[in-house]
């Protein structure tokens, strides 16, 4: 091993870790759909305190925000084809990418849920009564009245959740895929050039994660507009 | 194999023994955070020469680099140079008596002085500016308006995401065991190394973070109520609202 640094070789990297973005692409717009579909659910058993589904939606939120993604993904890992076993289901010869999928879903349902929570807390109640004094029904409520405004006050705190769900896309290498963390590891570990690995990490990562937050606060703006 | 919360037991009480590393790993870097992170956002308020537009250009990009990248740029910028010399000059203990926890220290410490400078800006920012001009009307220095009028303010709002920014560091501090440090995670699965029970290990982990991670929320509600207690603005805010 020469040098400590060759600027060459981000260069020549560049093209080998970036051709693994998909799979990391992949990995956020699920996490974020699974996450807004399951943390809508949660959420509304929690506001409408749905008897023991509610407590255990409590413990939930409270066990994915008090421990390490990382954790969270061997447990996912290791436990959940012992859980699925007990019902018949073998998933012992499941790729690996599905377990990082399933425990980014569930994660970011816990902080969506809390998102949405608060989001449809901060709309005013008379606005569901004024929903209802017109017939709408509950659904029809939260459909059209009370969703369409909480929407808009999540909005920034929904990007800045996008942009670190991103960044802890970082941590699914731990298990074994191939992402870009884990195509710069194979490739540093192949030819003693890491640092030029994480250089382009580092520049790929800094890159798109400005460009979530420049389009979220343009977007956000775009929304406003609208409503005026 | 079937789940044995025996063994989960096991694991539990050899991790509880690492729970120093990782309150070491994520208090160090919160103080220094708080050190550094609160200059630096005073330096972008007051629009000091030179360390404003730096720390302007600096700090969005740093922001991006995940906690995992920090470490592991450290861990070989430390280490590599360290190698070098050594392999040059023969010394083959050098490694030996560098303590990976170091490395971990300033990484994660590197991490949570960006996120803390981000949290004290804003929080500088909910004090209004006629605070300062109310200072300087009376005399007071630069300084002194910080220290005695607008710091005291900036505290108790930030406190509360000051402690969403410790259980961040807590949590994220549990990815030093990739540079084998033996925190609570790492220290959880040396059970594991021995009887493959890996399931049970990282659920001992997990409840380990899960506590220290309650703990915490609750100690900064605890302090949060202690600090709006001398707030007499917002206790007249909550009688505004019960009022009306």
């Amino acid at each position: 091993m020469g040098s400590l640094f060759d600027i060459r070789l981000v260069f020549e990297y560049f093209p080998l870790i970036f051709s693994r973005f998909p799979i990391t692409l992949l990995i956020v717009v699920v996490a974020i759909g699974a996450g807004l579909v399951l943390g809508l659910f949660i959420a509304l058993v929690r506001m409408r305190k749905v008897l023991l589904l509610n407590q255990f939606a409590i413990l939930y939120v409270s066990f994915v925000r008090g421990t390490p993604i990382i954790v969270q993904l061997f447990i996912i890992y290791y436990g959940f084809p012992l859980l699925l076993e007990q019902v018949g289901i073998d998933i012992t010869q499941w790729e690996k990418i599905y377990f990082v999928l399933v425990t980014y879903g569930l994660n970011n349902a816990a902080f969506m849920s809390e998102i949405i929570r608060s989001a449809i807390s901060s709309v005013p109640d008379g606005q569901r009564e004024a929903a209802y004094s017109v017939g709408l029904s509950r659904w029809q409520a939260l459909r059209r009245v009370i969703l369409p405004q909480a929407f808009l006050n999540a909005f920034p705190v929904f990007g800045t959740r996008v942009v670190n769900t991103f960044e802890s896309t970082s941590l699914a290498f731990t298990l074994g895929i191939l992402d870009m963390v884990g195509q710069a590891q194979a490739i540093g570990s192949r030819t003693y050039h890491e640092l030029e690995g994480y250089v382009v990490l580092a520049i790929i990562f800094i890159a798109i994660s400005m460009i979530l937050e420049k389009l979220f606060v343009h977007a956000e703006k775009r929304f406003i507009q609208q409503r005026r | 194999m079937v789940f044995d919360f025996h063994y989960v037991i096991t694991s539990f009480i050899t991790a509880v023994h690492y729970i120093p590393v990782t309150l070491a790993l994520s208090l160090i870097p919160l103080f220094i955070g708080i050190v550094f992170g609160t200059l630096i956002a005073v330096c972008r308020k007051f629009r000091i020469r030179f360390i404003a537009p730096l720390a302007d250009i600096i700090i969005p990009v740093v922001k991006g680099i995940p906690l995992v990248l920090h470490l592991f740029i450290m861990n070989f910028l430390i280490l590599k140079p360290f190698d070098l010399l050594a392999q040059y000059y023969a010394w083959a203990d050098v490694i030996r008596f560098m303590d990976k926890v170091y490395i971990a220290i300033i990484a994660i410490s590197i991490y949570a002085v960006i996120i803390i400078s981000e949290t004290m800006r804003s929080a500088l920012m909910s004090v209004s500016e006629g605070q300062y001009e109310a200072c300087y009307s009376v005399g007071l220095t630069r300084w002194q308006a910080l220290r005695r009028v607008v710091l005291p303010q900036v505290f108790p709002v930030a406190i509360p995401v000051l402690g969403n920014n410790l259980i961040g560091l807590i949590k994220g501090s549990s990815v030093v065991y990739l540079i084998t440090v033996v925190d609570v995670m790492n220290g959880a699965l040396t059970t594991a190394q021995i009887n493959y029970r890996f399931l049970e290990a990282y659920i001992a982990a997990a409840l380990i973070y899960w506590g220290i991670c309650l703990l915490t929320e609750r100690l900064f509600a605890v302090w949060e109520n202690h600090m709006k207690k001398y707030q007499l603005g917002s206790a007249k805010n909550n009688l505004r609202q019960e009022v009306l």
